[in-house]
């Protein structure tokens, strides 16, 4: 999977899907997130991220855990 | 720093492609801190308090990736590890030869398939002329879209 798809620029897919679904400013609560369509790796994916991003939040809110797995995995 | 997508839409390559175009038109002119895909937000009042309450936090992340953009490095999977050990070790084999590039970067972040650069726009050339003599395969330039997370120290 590796054409490229936007002129001028190495855009693959593969590339694409990652970033998008796994990068970006997540506001959490106010948003609807859509998961209609992406297959069972991209869900558990988000699946991993949302629920490492949830980790995160609780420990920085409670008591300042060192690290946590997840906030060493998501950097 | 907005954009003006009403409808949650289907994550189809289509509309995932129509949400880099639209990213990155937007990055030419200004930086920009790209929202996870996917994200609706109920109207511009729930905007502006979004944006009002990260503030501090969205105006470091833009002082950040302003005149940057976004390389992607393929990581080789390491195929099938006997140990820990050699696995770790594989990771940082794969880490140091990558310096030479990582050199070249303002940041760096290892994500699941491969790695992601933030590189000054004035080093974009140098930095897509090191890769091709490392015989790299690189991706983008992207918006910042790995470079969105809590910065690094």
């Amino acid at each position: 999977v590796s054409e490229t798809l936007v002129r001028g620029r190495e855009v693959t897919l593969v590339d694409l899907v990652d970033r998008l679904l796994g990068g970006g400013v997540v506001i959490s609560g106010d948003i609807t997130l859509a998961v209609a369509d992406i297959d069972l790796v991209h869900v558990s994916l988000r699946a991993l991220v949302a629920s490492v991003e949830k980790v995160a939040e609780e420990s920085s809110t409670s008591t300042r855990s060192a690290s946590t797995p997840g906030a060493s995995r998501r950097s | 720093v907005k954009r003006g997508l009403s409808e949650p839409p289907a994550p189809e390559p289509a509309t995932l492609l129509d949400h880099d175009r639209v990213v990155y038109s937007l990055m030419q002119r200004c930086a920009v801190v790209p929202m996870r895909f996917g994200t609706v937000v109920d109207d511009e009042g729930t905007i502006r308090s979004l944006l009002l309450k990260r503030r501090s936090e969205l105006k470091g992340l833009l002082a950040h990736v302003r005149g940057r953009v976004e390389f992607g490095v393929r990581s080789d999977e390491v195929a099938a590890p006997a140990s820990g050990r050699e696995y770790m070790s594989a990771k940082l084999e794969a880490k140091r030869s990558l310096a030479p590039l990582a050199e070249l970067a303002v940041d760096t972040r290892v994500r699941r398939k491969d790695t992601a650069y933030l590189v000054d726009g004035d080093l974009v050339g140098a930095f897509e002329e090191r890769a091709r003599s490392m015989k790299l395969a690189l991706s983008g330039p992207w918006p910042p879209y790995s470079f969105t997370g809590a910065l690094d120290g």
